[in-house]
């Protein structure tokens, strides 16, 4: 007993540190939100997903909130050419990615060497398009500074480094989406399940997991014969 | 500063500038009549052997760069740092402390596509033994010049020239014309890294020039090191001819220096393995006083200085051991510090020392870990006793018999080192042994065969009239809160 006694100061730390923070909103019901991530680069025009411990931490955004993040490919060749976040949602829209829809786009820059560290600035944006959102998308973006310990560390270790900031910036946009939603400031539209006709048209196959899915071309979607949308409520502004 | 900070925040809102940077604060009650530091120096492992630092990085882009085109690109980098925070320290976040210690310009795309052009401050590193806080594969470190780095997948190369005379010798200053060049191959990406270089500066005689390098010739080495060639020429000459105290010589002198750098890793546990190197030799000092008839005397002592050469290695390790749980890091670092000229007076310029540091992370939580740390150092004086084993040491040396020409110091040639650390780290932004921001609740004890090896404010001398008595310990414990952050 009496080695442990020293240990016992401890317990409140690890007890606070065990408690997860409440989300501020979550959705009154499970619905599926389609997820694409962009990892840009300075150096040439390749466009790859986000970190596998990024896609997690921004997928556990959306669980937490009862949303079930569907991943969708990434968008490489239309991506690298189209940097801004409204090109991107365009492109996405051509390629009839269903929504509601979280876009994840960095692109991080190595900036210089500072005291042993090397320093990148990572810029993302993150947008959140819906159907009953009149004015266009919920866009957020986040401007942060990374300090990997290796050079050999790039792009990816970057957006790594900020992504509890990152899943921060993307529950916030959650929040004000889904509050939205509660407050019938724009009413949710129901969110057509993978087997029917989503808003835009045809999506990739969605992953079942937060693993990376293979890259797909945008201007090829998956193209399966669908029925027409159901009808949506009205959208009522409150 | 302050100014500059609120002209680059205020541009900062346009997305063209922003401030990052790096800030450590510690409390440390030293309840042993120590200063607030385990130990002396970062040989043990640089937590809790450090102070106090902070350090503003602004960096402004005066044309912004474009991602993945080749347009022409440029911005600015400004660094304040120092080692001062209020109530921290006995400078109490002075301003004096601090210097804007880098300030370049890059520019990129500019003649050459991916060559990124640096004038300025132009120190360059390989990389960084984290658990020491040491960068031996530098370059450039004191060089104000012109530098282009070119960068492809696979290689980095890196090429310049410049002047390192005021960082050198500050108002002393002579100009130290410096070239060098680093080149890393990534042989295979994200696995293998091979890299190398070197600098070296030239300072010319300048006959004339006071700052120039000299030798006082027909000086003894031992006379200098005792102090005593201005009596020693008194007694030979007589008082009469001081006028004719031997005028200085000119000399060219220079210093070289060459770095390796290998990394490997990404396999398995093993995320990591930095080994750097440097080998070169120092450049000689310029000149000491001696009071000679109640005048200063002044020599030049470029002969007497100039066989001095540094040999640094070090390696760090990190694995993750067990994953989102357990993450180790290892480091090791070996010096070899010669005086071909000295073979008579221990000094920091001719020892050895080497030492190994074991860092291990838990994860109980995400955000809540516990911290262990332990380190072995041993410091070997070439010329014999430079530390104090006991508080009456002089007892302790020659047999008991006081050597009041003795150029040693202390009873023992050797200090051995012993420190553990251990307590538990707050980290909101998640795991990650090197992840910032970090809050520490440490304790640390040390164990050194050297009395008092700590900064101290103790009696040092054996004298029947000190007010307070000498005191002898070789433990040593503090407690410490202390915050860590890269933003």
């Amino acid at each position: 007993m009496r080695p442990v006694i020293p240990l016992l100061p401890l317990l409140p730390l690890l007890a606070m540190g065990c408690l997860k923070p409440t989300p501020a909103q979550t959705s009154a019901q499970q619905q599926p939100v389609r997820l694409v991530t962009a990892l840009g680069s300075y150096e040439d025009q390749a466009v790859d997903d986000l970190p596998d411990d990024v896609i997690d931490r921004i997928g556990q955004e959306l669980s937490s909130r009862k949303l079930t993040p569907e991943p969708v490919g990434v968008f490489a060749k239309a991506f690298g050419l189209r940097r801004g976040i409204e090109e991107r949602l365009g492109v996405l829209e051509e390629a009839g990615i269903a929504q509601p829809l979280l876009l994840v786009s960095c692109d991080p820059r190595y900036d210089t060497q500072v005291n042993g560290r090397f320093r990148w600035s990572v810029d993302c944006d993150v947008a959140l398009a819906s159907p009953e959102l009149d004015g266009g998308p919920i866009v957020a973006d986040l401007s942060a500074a990374a300090h990997p310990v290796y050079y050999h560390q790039r792009e990816a270790a970057a957006v790594s480094e900020v992504s509890a900031l990152l899943a921060r910036k993307v529950g916030n946009v959650l929040d004000q989406w889904l509050a939205m939603q509660g407050s019938g400031v724009a009413a949710p539209a129901p969110v057509a399940p993978p087997t029917t006709a989503p808003r835009l048209g045809p999506a990739p196959v969605p992953a079942p997991t937060l693993k990376k899915p293979p890259a797909q071309p945008p201007a090829q979607p998956v193209p399966e014969p669908e029925p027409e949308p159901e009808p949506e409520p009205s959208i009522e502004k409150g | 500063m302050f100014a500059l900070f609120l002209a680059v925040m205020g541009s900062a809102l346009a997305g063209q500038a922003d401030v990052s940077g790096y800030f450590r604060v510690a409390a440390r009650p030293d309840l042993q009549g120590g200063a607030g530091r385990l130990g002396y120096w970062n040989l043990y492992g640089r937590l809790l052997n450090e102070g106090s630092y902070g350090m503003l990085e602004l960096r402004y882009d005066v044309l912004e760069r474009s991602p993945g085109d080749k347009q022409p690109w440029s911005r600015v980098h400004a660094r304040i740092e120092g080692g001062s925070i209020s109530n921290a320290d006995p400078l109490q976040g002075n301003l004096g402390a601090f210097r804007l210690s880098q300030m370049y310009v890059l520019s990129g795309n500019v003649l050459i596509d991916n060559v990124t052009w640096q004038v300025g401050t132009l120190e360059s590193f390989m990389g960084d033994l984290g658990l020491y806080d040491m960068r031996p594969a530098t370059v450039f470190f004191d060089t104000v010049g012109i530098s282009a780095r070119y960068e492809s997948r696979y290689l980095e190369l890196l090429v310049g020239a410049g002047d390192s005379g005021f960082k050198r010798y500050g108002t002393s200053y002579n100009a130290l014309p410096t070239v060098g060049g680093t080149a890393r191959l990534r042989l295979i990406e994200g696995h293998l890294e091979l890299g190398g270089g070197g600098e070296a500066m030239v300072e010319s005689a300048v006959s004339g020039n006071v700052h120039a390098p000299y030798q006082t010739p027909g000086i003894d080495y031992e006379d200098w090191i005792r102090g005593e060639v201005g009596e020693r020429y008194v007694a030979e000459f007589g008082e009469e001819l001081v006028d004719y105290f031997p005028e200085p010589e000119s000399r060219t002198s220079g210093a070289r220096k060459v770095i390796g750098y290998l990394g490997f890793g990404g396999a398995g546990p093993l995320v990591w393995n930095n080994f750097f190197m440097s080998y070169g030799n120092e450049l000689p000092q310029k000149s000491t006083t001696e009071q000679l008839l109640g005048r200063e005397l002044r020599l030049y002592v470029h002969d007497f200085t100039d066989e001095r050469t540094t040999l640094m290695m070090g390696n760090e390790l990190q694995l993750r051991l067990w994953p989102e749980r357990l993450d180790m890091v290892l480091g090791g670092l070996y010096g070899d510090q010669r005086d071909g000229d000295n073979d008579i007076v221990p000094s920091d310029f001719d020892r050895t020392f080497m030492s190994s540091v074991l860092r291990l992370q838990a994860y109980p939580t995400e955000t809540v870990h516990l911290l262990v740390e332990t380190s072995l150092a041993q410091e070997v004086s070439r010329n014999g006793n430079a530390y104090r084993e006991h508080s009456d040491s002089i007892f302790a040396n020659n047999r008991g018999t006081p050597d009041t020409r003795g150029l040693q110091y202390g009873d023992a040639d050797t200090r051995n080192t012993f420190q553990f650390k251990a307590g538990p780290v707050l980290q909101p932004t998640g795991r990650g042994i090197f992840a910032r921001p970090s809050l520490r609740l440490l304790y640390g004890t040390q164990y050194s065969n050297q009395n008092n090896a700590f900064g101290n404010s103790f009696v040092e001398s054996v004298d029947q009239y000190n007010d307070f008595d000498n005191v002898e310990q070789h433990w040593h414990h503090v407690l410490a809160a202390e915050a860590e952050v890269w933003f």
